[in-house]
């Protein structure tokens, strides 16, 4: 395997992207439980958790531009194996291959739940999995523009749901917030890293980044496509503290979902249904960016034809919505791909840059 | 072509997968009633809409026992030619004896159930709520449960009552130190009416407060802007500033003043370690709409007077309430959750804070401005 890649012209797009491709691979099926996920460690201080890892994020994109920069034009695979050579640099690649499966199978799953639970509790499994799955097929199949295209459209076309939380603010008690810091530094830090599964998505800087054009300006797009996560947690966060209690916050599953519930308008009075279906579109982002990592990692570790692996995952992944079927079990893979990215996308990299450091030197003292 | 026909095909495929529902074969739950039925059995009673072109009266009200919430939707369904479907309760109601023994087993499957909203109305009756739902007065609402809901919602919306949508009461039932309330509707020949305020131990019903002190327990629950207030003074307490030429001499009478556009401003102050003694602190600036004696308001020391008279009445009235409360060991005010906010050391619980409500000592600071009064002097 080549360390660099030789992308042509007509697939690069410009570092602008890359805000809508880093943001939109974040935010998705985590968003929709994370205020709950957070406030079981953290209590009322949960807004402190996501502040320290919104500063955490932005220093691990940091650390991924330095490790990227370290070379020409690679991505994480050809890195890997030029650092730890080719057997240990392609099962490292085949971690990230399951750790992409797992997660991308995980907010397929989720959405449907969410769909069951919210509006067709009739509705099979198997054709809302076929739903999404050929919706991703035929985005991934036309190649990296159209994938990144899809991101930047669903993001201009779902981003106003922000807006409709102006309702559930007006009922927002402050007083759940008060006193601050009741909660211990170690619980807040343990809320810090339950943040990791909604966060998730960022490595995709790893892949992507020998299809950028002009690679000098990654950084601005990269962090203010953290920062735009960032603020849409703490936003979710601080609203379903201040709106629910605390005991009812430990018992609802999906709670900014439920925060859509008092949103009503003149014509559409119950407005939930709408962001639930709406919430495909922030859902579908995320499937397409996933997968086209997968069948990138795939045609990049044992040079498997594109066309063929866009099917044969879609199958295995189709496969999989169908075993996994109770609540319990969905929840057991979302925890399980939180902790496997937690230590893949937010430790690992650490790692990587202090190795690579060293083994740059040790060639260029070798050298010399 | 391929592709238009595949596009066809899935749309023909896709359509008959996901259920239909027909708006004609519906039956539109609009409000519930529970009452307490023999052997621990409740009687559920729907009011239910539903959309036929060729009938005039488009509701029924049907009834069923079961051990359930839902299990009554079930039993129902059999007495109806429609789909009973509940994604448009706005109306639950319970009977007092039930809600003696809780609602919250209830209220369970309402918040489970994402289909059942969040904005709906709560209250219990002293009546059964069967013969409610079925009076059928209902003024101009196409049923009795439409106007029910109705007039809760403009008795919140006129700060006569606080608000008692599902998500408030929910709210305050989980929240630590605070309790929830909600209107306790009876009926007046055949007609319902808000008789007064249901307390809450948790989610137990336990008393009623009576419709005038619902007004001063809402000065203490949040900043009113636009509520009406009606007081009784000390009969003599104005005589120095009786019109000295009157059509209409002060006679011995009771004084009562009415006022309205009652804007408060209210904070709660809570001592460190100390949570059973917060002291409320309300200023108030309202218009006086009716007096009952003939008082020359030209004088500035007159108004002045009227001023004071009327803020001790209202800590009267205030601290009768919250005796009221102690007495009962409910704290709809949320005293405790106060104290909790601010205070980090001797923090009260769910379960210590029932006992010490009997030890409050709360004081009150009320400053009234009467900022007009009409168009005559």
């Amino acid at each position: 395997m080549k360390t660099n890649l030789n992308v042509p012209q007509s697939q690069t797009v410009q570092a602008f992207y890359l805000f809508f491709i880093v943001h939109t691979i974040q935010i998705g099926a985590g968003l929709m439980g994370v205020p709950r996920i957070l406030f079981l460690d953290a209590q009322a201080d949960a807004w402190i958790s996501v502040a320290i890892a919104g500063v955490y994020l932005h220093f691990i994109a940091w650390i991924m531009i330095k490790i990227l920069r370290g070379y020409e034009n690679a991505d994480i695979l050809g890195i890997q194996t030029d650092l730890f050579g080719k057997f240990v640099g392609k099962t490292l690649g085949i971690f990230y291959l399951l750790y992409i499966f797992l997660i991308l199978l995980s907010v397929i799953k989720n959405y449907i739940e969410v769909v069951q639970v919210f509006i067709f509790p009739e509705i099979p499994i198997w054709l809302m999995s076929l739903f999404l799955l050929s919706l991703m097929v035929y985005s991934v199949t036309g190649g990296f523009r159209v994938v990144v295209g899809t991101s930047f459209l669903f993001f201009l076309l779902t981003i106003w749901l922000v807006l409709t939380i102006s309702k559930p603010i007006t009922y927002m008690d402050w007083g759940h917030f008060t006193p601050i810091l009741q909660t211990s530094w170690t619980d807040i830090l343990k809320g810090a890293q339950r943040t990791a599964y909604t966060v998730l998505g960022m490595e995709i800087l790893f892949f992507v980044y020998p299809y950028i054009k002009n690679k000098k300006n990654i950084a601005l797009p990269v962090h203010l496509g953290l920062a735009m996560t960032t603020f849409l947690v703490m936003l979710v966060t601080v609203v379903s503290i201040g709106y629910f209690s605390p005991d009812h916050l430990r018992e609802t599953v999906w709670a900014t979902l439920s925060l859509f519930k008092i949103i009503s308008f003149p014509v559409i009075e119950r407005f939930d249904f709408i962001a639930v279906a709406l919430w495909m579109m922030v859902v579908l982002p995320n499937i397409v960016l996933l997968c086209w990592m997968l069948v990138h990692s795939l045609k990049r570790l044992f040079h498997l034809k594109e066309k063929h692996s866009i099917f044969g995952v879609s199958v295995l992944l189709f496969i999989g919505a169908l075993l996994v079927e109770y609540r319990m079990d969905i929840d057991l893979l979302t925890e399980w791909t939180a902790r496997v990215g937690f230590w893949l996308v937010f430790v690992y990299p650490i790692f990587l840059f202090l190795y690579m450091k060293l083994v740059h030197r040790w060639r260029r003292r070798r050298r010399a | 072509m391929k592709k238009i026909f595949l596009v066809l095909l899935l749309l023909l495929v896709c359509n008959g997968c996901v259920p239909k529902s027909y708006i004609e074969q519906l039956g539109i739950i609009t409000a519930i009633g529970y009452d307490q039925a023999e052997e621990d059995q409740v009687k559920g009673t729907m009011v239910i809409f539903q959309f036929d072109p060729t009938a005039t009266a488009s509701s029924q009200v049907v009834s069923a026992v079961a051990d359930t919430s839902k299990g009554i939707r079930f039993r129902a369904n059999r007495q109806t030619s429609h789909r009973l479907v509940s994604g448009q309760v706005r109306l639950l109601l319970f009977e007092n004896k039930l809600a003696e023994k809780g609602v919250m087993r209830y209220m369970d499957t309402l918040s489970r159930d994402a289909k059942i909203t969040d904005m709906g109305f709560l209250s219990v009756s002293d009546v059964p709520t069967e013969k409610l739902l079925k009076s059928g007065i209902s003024e101009d609402a196409p049923n009795t449960g439409n106007y029910i809901q109705r007039l809760i919602e403009k008795s919140i919306h006129q700060e006569m009552i606080p608000n008692v949508e599902l998500t408030s009461f929910i709210h305050h039932y989980y929240d630590v130190g605070i309790d929830p309330v909600l209107p306790l509707l009876s009926t007046q020949e055949e007609k319902t009416m808000i008789k007064g305020l249901a307390l809450f131990q948790n989610d137990r019903f336990v008393q009623t407060l009576s419709e005038e002190d619902i007004i001063f327990l809402l000065l203490l629950k949040k900043d009113l802007k636009d509520a009406e207030l009606q007081l009784q003074l000390p009969n003599e307490a104005l005589q120095n500033y009786y019109k000295k030429r009157s059509i209409n001499p002060a006679t011995d009478g009771e004084l009562h003043v009415s006022l309205n556009e009652v804007e408060t401003d209210l904070s709660i102050q809570t001592k460190k370690n100390d949570p059973v003694s917060p002291s409320v602190h309300l200023k108030m600036e309202a218009r006086l709409l009716e007096i009952t004696k003939d008082i020359d308001l030209k004088q500035r020391k007159a108004i002045r007077k009227l001023e004071d008279e009327i803020a001790k009445g209202i800590e009267e009235r205030l601290s009768l309430v919250v005796n009221q409360l102690k007495e009962e060991k409910v704290d709809p005010v949320g005293f405790g959750k106060e104290y909790n906010e601010k205070h980090r050391t001797n923090r009260i619980t769910e379960e210590s804070w029932r006992d010490q409500i009997s030890q409050l000592d709360v004081s009150f600071d009320v400053e009234v401005k009467l900022l007009r009064y009409g168009i005559s002097e």
